[in-house]
């Protein structure tokens, strides 16, 4: 089973950095998908749905669900949230992980730290719901240093995170942060290099990397290709192109 | 005819990278790459012996690699001498390490680099190791100044840098090298703006393996003609290459 960790879904609101996204709709996704042998992606909205007011990011994740009950086995809910609107965002990542969805992502280039108050009051309530808190992350910005997650991995053992693009491209910080806390999980989409990608394999292990392709920014076909590449069993490229994501979201095959 | 432009060879102790021949063909192969134009890392500093490196490589498999000259212009290398060491290490472009070796392309000393690869008719590729370090950022406005100086010679660099556009919008001779875009609409984007004919494939191996990348603009919106340019053909027209 192939799951593709992250996906986006423009819906009513296109993603702030990007003007000519290609169509996000759930029939093109699905059909998409087919045609990469893709049997499962976790839907979110963009970073605008969860940044722009505390009604846009509630309109944004009802998209989501909507979309979802398109095809409830193939296309998973994540919920977006700006930890910055407070109790606004743990009332709707709340309502959100009851309705369903299963993560929490968040976005720090909108205005905050990995690392702050706002964002362990969201890892809490992650943790109590059992649910990954997924995090952007990029090594260009120290609010989205991968050095953050790591420190707020340690305050939550056991509370999984999914550290997205792994920090980016030309240095290793992501793979020597998700050595540091087994409790971090490494999600290949966006821009990680393919040595950086094999080095996190041969550290951390196959089963704490996780196939994502943060469609439809970036092609399903070039992110699989990446995978591909990489020096390891095919038991290890199974775990990270579905067996893991399966394990840590608690996915069930769609068919 | 695929054509990877940009692939290292040798050691890099400062990201722990190494690629040797013998891989690199392996990676070109896996991705149907029939040239790779290679460079050796530029952080050991023993330029020789990186100049060395990619010589031996070209000489032993002249059908497969084309070589870059490694040239660190505050080591005060006169036009002559440039151009007796292209012939020396059989390169067929100089190679600008703008980070590593602190380069601003406006210094007298770049100055030289420039007349001589103008008067041995090979382009010059400009390496960043990051396209945000203020030496990368910088790079848009020093092209405004040198391209159209040295208008016959043509300028490689990386298509992520920022600022960069209104110098390659200006100046016909700066190509670009997308082995850094991530998504398949960045070669597209770069094909809209510039021209196919200014757009090339590259990897940047080992840190990106070929089969990834070329996947990137094979996945990218673009016309049959335009992608067939962009993984090969500009490059061809660049060094002169023909099938066979």
């Amino acid at each position: 089973m192939i799951i593709d960790d992250l996906v986006h879904m423009e819906g009513r609101f296109p993603y702030v950095l990007v003007e000519d996204c290609p169509p996000s709709d759930p029939q093109t996704l699905l059909a998409d998908m087919d045609r990469h042998g893709i049997d499962v992606s976790l839907i979110q909205g963009t970073s605008t749905g969860g940044q722009v007011s505390v009604d846009v990011m509630r309109d944004s994740n009802d998209y989501i669900l909507e979309a979802h009950a398109t095809s409830t086995r193939r296309l998973i809910p994540v919920c977006m949230v700006n930890p910055i609107t407070g109790t606004a965002a743990l009332d709707e990542a709340r309502r959100c992980l009851t309705a369903g969805m299963v993560g929490v992502k968040v976005w720090p280039w909108g205005g905050f730290p990995i690392d702050c108050p706002p964002m362990r009051a969201l890892a809490a309530l992650c943790a109590a719901f059992g649910r990954p808190l997924l995090v952007h992350t990029d090594n260009l910005d120290p609010r989205c240093h991968p050095y953050q997650l790591g420190r707020l991995a340690a305050a939550f053992p056991g509370q999984p995170f999914v550290m997205v693009h792994m920090s980016g491209k030309v240095t290793p910080d992501s793979v020597r942060v998700a050595e540091a806390h087994d409790n971090l999980w490494l999600d290949t989409s966006g821009t990680p290099s393919d040595s950086i990608l094999q080095m996190a394999v041969d550290r951390c292990g196959a089963e704490r990397v996780m196939f994502g392709s943060d469609w439809p920014f970036f092609a399903f076909r070039p992110a699989l290709a990446k995978i591909e590449v990489l020096e390891a069993s095919d038991v290890d490229k199974a775990m990270i192109l579905g067996g893991n994501a399966a394990r840590v979201f608690r996915i069930e095959a769609p068919r | 005819m695929i054509v990877d432009c940009h692939a290292h060879l040798g050691e890099d102790p400062v990201y722990e990278k190494a690629q040797s021949v013998a891989q690199l063909l392996a990676r070109m192969d896996r991705a149907g790459v029939d040239w790779a134009v290679i460079q050796p890392f530029a952080r050991p500093v023993d330029i020789v012996a990186q100049r060395r490196v990619i010589a031996d490589a070209v000489a032993v498999h002249p059908d497969r690699f084309i070589g870059l000259l490694l040239v660190n212009p505050w080591l005060g290398a006169a036009p002559a001498a440039i151009t007796r060491d292209l012939r020396m290490y059989a390169c067929r472009g100089v190679l600008l390490d703008v980070e590593a070796n602190a380069i601003n392309l406006r210094r007298k000393e770049t100055q030289a680099v420039f007349e001589a690869t103008a008067t041995a008719g090979v382009p010059v590729f400009l390496h960043s190791d990051h396209p945000l370090s203020r030496i990368s950022l910088s790079l848009a406005e020093q092209l405004d100044a040198v391209a159209p100086a040295f208008a016959t010679v043509p300028i490689v660099v990386r298509s992520t840098i920022p600022a960069l556009g209104f110098a390659a919008r200006a100046h016909g001779n700066v190509y670009l090298d997308v082995h850094d875009e991530g998504s398949h609409q960045g070669p597209a984007r770069a094909v809209r703006r510039y021209g196919a004919s200014r757009v090339l494939f590259g990897s940047n191996a080992p840190t990106h393996h070929p089969y990834s990348r070329r996947a990137v603009v094979e996945a990218a919106p673009l016309s049959d003609g335009d992608r067939a340019m962009v993984l090969g053909g500009t490059a061809a027209a660049l060094f002169g290459l023909s099938r066979g």
